[in-house]
């Protein structure tokens, strides 16, 4: 019993891992597909920078300097050869290594995006359980106001009457930059309150629906109290489809990251992804692009294989 | 319960790694020494390098407090002292003799002579990629006459020769032992460069005296919002200009309102124009009489007071009159669009709607960067509107930079909107780079231009150098080289703290070895 559905987990984590180098096959020929049709290449945006005006034969020049004067599937499957021998090529804007460009920042980001996901996945899970657990209105009507609010407001907006509030009015924290914790709050609540909201709404849905189940109520009627009850038996029964939507919540958070490192002046990957995209510069943009994809569907499949082994267990156990 | 493990974990351990993240964020952040002098200026965009050989850095005011030049432009439009003590140009025009500082050196120890100035210069000079430089057509030779003595002879005439050695790239000087690296002569060095600050430090050894400043931190704020934001909060004390980190005009309008904020506010020598495609764009705009109902057409004052909030004044003439030479000012009128529509039947534009004369619809085609002015998508609107109202079509296309670059440079639109590079470019370089034929870019051109320009530029004298100058005004008036729009002013806004700071001669200048900060 016990080895078959750990064989069965592992076999949903295979397929998962099959199913996520596709999807990054996919996300990079799309990312370089749109790159190649938009106006102007790096040679151009080098140009442009250093001259001020283009000529062909200036740009032309700078093609054939960087070997952007070959076709572009040449120029693709080029860069995905040596992306699997590890070589993450070239800023053209820069001329620095990519590897180190993007190590740089990889900090930043997977700190703001770890700690949004935090507050997401802790916020969510407290609120709707909360909420979930009372009759009381005074309780739930301000989670359910607050959660709609903070599913209304776009990040932008969210951002800016953070530092107004929190920065301008009371001083409590810095408007931008990355120095210390205090810079880390404001964007990190950016990210995480929306997908927190999100998941308060979702986990107060299951847990109630949950808790009509005839095992609830056997469990009440054994005299558990209800907080007891929701710990030990909803929680666990809700667990899998949780997982599920925490798996979104955490992948979201490292794409929320893009917004939330324009307005607060992170030097992180969004920032870096944004920058090679105007200067259409192909190395960074796909170390960037991948990056920000293996950790989203990684995270996905993670809590996905997660489910399937909750869900096995409380399926042996009943 | 313990099916909830699993995720108690993973929470766990996701807030471990975010505070351990956490701690190696703070390094952003050099703690001031007590008692030290520092400023902080914010800067829109991140620099990979700091250069004046080339024309990859354009954080102008950030090279100006380590790059100097021979000559420095001044706010009435002559010429100061800088590594040059004094210089002369013969009656002739075709002398001049720089008596160079003596005891100079640059910040790695290499003595500034003659010899050295001369190769520097040297390098710029022959260099193709500056032939929107005139020095590099006229110069003949470039002598270090003695130690101290740059005698420098030309072809011909050319009166825009200062106004050339007082800009920023590629002429300023670089120490022959740099390497690629900043040295140069100026107040403050570098210490560090970085995506999120260029740290600049008092250069002891200056010639001019010592520096107030003991730092001059550049924070990088990309967002024009943030920036702001960071200016109220202290963070930093000084924002704004055209090329450090640009203030937008609705918001100097609600800094002057804030407290412990100055807002400074000076007259620009530039004009924002709507340019033409004459020789690539719709076949209609090589027709006069349609660029100048295009002219009648817009609502300068209109623009002025509700895009620019009065902040900005109407342009009547493609250069401000406060340029040397500059056109007289005229009086702004509001649009006549009654006035345009007969200029347009009269020139045989007919038709309900959009007019058309033999199959050629006034259908124009405007590109604009948003990120190049923040203001550019009303006022695309704003005209578009205003020429649609005389029976023109315009259709705004948005571009990203690269984009925007691309299509500009393959001469691909109808419109676009230009400002004029303003002192100490102003108006050789700009006349010079875009209203004549042989320059690729050129905004404009015609055969008239392709004379009076050169002549304006080569005249012996004030007098008929004025008079070629008032001759190319006519032209550039008389065939619509461009609708003149608005005349933006130079803002920037600082902390109460910030003493003895003042705005440059130009955008491209600030000077700051006198600045203090209180507090």
């Amino acid at each position: 019993m016990r080895g078959s559905w750990v064989a069965a987990a592992g076999r949903a984590a295979g397929r998962r891992a099959g199913e996520g180098v596709a999807v990054l096959l996919v996300v990079s020929l799309l990312t370089f597909g749109l790159l190649s049709v938009a106006a102007g290449d790096a040679a151009t945006a080098i140009v442009l920078a250093r001259d001020g005006v283009v000529s062909a034969e200036a740009v032309a020049r700078v093609r054939a300097e960087l070997g952007l004067d070959l076709p572009a599937p040449v120029r693709y499957l080029h860069a995905l050869e040596g992306l699997f021998r590890g070589e993450l090529g070239a800023s053209a804007r820069t001329g620095q290594d990519v590897a180190g460009e993007v190590a740089a920042r990889l900090g930043p980001t997977v700190t703001l995006a770890t700690t949004g996901a935090v507050v997401a996945v802790v916020g969510g899970l407290t609120a709707g359980a909360v909420a979930a657990l009372t009759r009381r209105r005074v309780v739930r009507l301000p989670i359910q106001l607050g959660s709609l609010a903070l599913l209304s407001v776009p990040a932008f907006a969210l951002a800016q009457l953070g530092v107004l509030l929190f920065a301008l009015q009371w001083r409590l924290l810095p408007t931008q930059g990355i120095a210390g914790w205090p810079s880390l709050v404001l964007p990190a609540a950016v990210i995480g309150l929306p997908l927190a909201a999100v998941l308060a709404q979702v986990t107060e849905a299951r847990l109630r629906s949950t808790l009509r189940e005839p095992f609830a109520t056997t469990a009440r009627a054994r005299g558990l109290s209800p907080a007891r009850v929701l710990l030990a038996t909803a929680l666990p029964n809700a667990a899998a489809p949780l997982l599920v939507v925490i798996g979104d919540v955490v992948g979201t958070a490292l794409a929320a990251t893009l917004v939330a490192e324009t307005a607060f002046g992170w030097p992180g990957l969004g920032d870096y992804l944004v920058r090679a995209l105007q200067f259409r510069d192909w190395y960074p943009l796909q170390a960037a692009v991948l990056i920000i994809a293996v950790g989203t569907v990684s995270v996905r499949g993670l809590a996905g294989s997660l489910a399937a082994l909750v869900d096995a267990r409380a399926g042996v156990r009943t | 319960m313990s099916a909830s493990r699993p995720l108690v974990t993973l929470a766990a351990g996701a807030l471990v790694l975010a505070l351990s993240a956490c701690g190696l964020s703070d390094d952003g952040a050099a703690a001031d020494t007590p008692g030290e002098q520092v400023l902080r200026i914010a800067l829109a965009d991140p620099e990979a390098s700091l250069s004046v050989q080339d024309y990859t850095t354009s954080s102008f005011t950030v090279l100006d407090q380590v790059f100097e030049p021979l000559v420095r432009y001044t706010a009435d439009g002559s010429f100061a002292p800088a590594l040059a003590e004094s210089f002369e140009v013969s009656p002739d025009g075709l002398t001049m003799t720089f008596a160079l500082r003596e005891g100079v050196t640059f910040t790695d120890g290499t003595p500034f002579d003659a010899e050295v100035a001369r190769t520097d210069l040297l390098r710029w000079v022959e260099d193709p990629d500056n032939s929107f430089l005139g020095l590099t057509g006229v110069t003949e030779s470039i002598e270090a006459t003695d130690e101290a003595t740059i005698t420098w002879r030309l072809s011909q005439p050319y009166h825009s020769a200062l106004n050339e050695l007082a800009l920023t790239r590629p002429v300023r000087f670089t120490s022959p032992e740099a390497a690629g690296e900043p040295v140069g002569t100026g107040p403050y060095r570098v210490e560090s460069l970085d995506e999120q600050q260029i740290v600049l430090v008092r250069n002891d050894d200056w010639w001019g005296g010592t520096p107030s400043l003991d730092r001059v931190e550049f924070a990088v704020i990309p967002d024009a919002a943030a920036r702001v934001a960071a200016l109220q909060a202290g963070e930093v004390d000084v924002i704004g200009g055209e090329y450090t980190a640009p203030l937008a005009l609705e918001e100097a309008a609600a800094l002057e309102q804030a407290d412990g904020i100055e807002v400074l506010t000076t007259e620009s020598t530039t004009n924002l124009l709507l340019t033409v495609n004459a020789d690539t764009g719709n076949p209609a705009l090589a027709d006069p009489a349609v660029r100048r109902v295009m002219d009648l057409a817009v609502d300068r004052p209109g623009i002025a007071e509700g895009l620019f909030e009065g902040r900005a004044t109407a342009a009547t003439t493609v250069f401000p009159a406060n340029v040397p030479y500059g056109p007289d000012p005229e009086a702004a009128t509001a649009a006549d669009p009654a006035a345009a529509e007969e200029l347009l039947e009269q020139a045989g534009w007919t038709g309900d709607g959009v007019r058309s004369k033999d199959g050629v619809p006034l259908e124009l085609d405007l590109v604009l960067d948003p990120g190049l002015l923040p203001q550019a998508t009303s006022l695309s609107q704003a005209v578009a509107d205003q020429l649609g109202d005389v029976g023109f079509e315009v259709t705004i296309t948005p571009l990203d930079s690269t984009a925007y670059g691309t299509t500009v440079s393959a001469r691909d639109f109808d419109l676009r909107f230009y400002n004029t590079y303003g002192a100490p470019y102003d108006p050789y370089s700009t006349l010079t780079a875009n209203f004549r034929s042989v320059q690729e870019g050129h905004l404009f051109a015609s055969p008239e231009l392709d004379a009076q320009i050169p002549a304006a530029l080569a005249a012996p004298d004030e007098e008929s150098r004025q008079a070629a100058f008032d001759a190319t005004w006519t032209t550039l008036e008389e065939q619509t080289a461009a609708v003149p729009l608005v005349q933006l002013p130079r803002q920037w806004a600082i902390r109460d703290t910030v003493e003895g700071f003042e705005l440059g001669a130009t955008e491209y200048d600030l000077p700051l070895s006198d600045v203090t900060v209180s507090g």
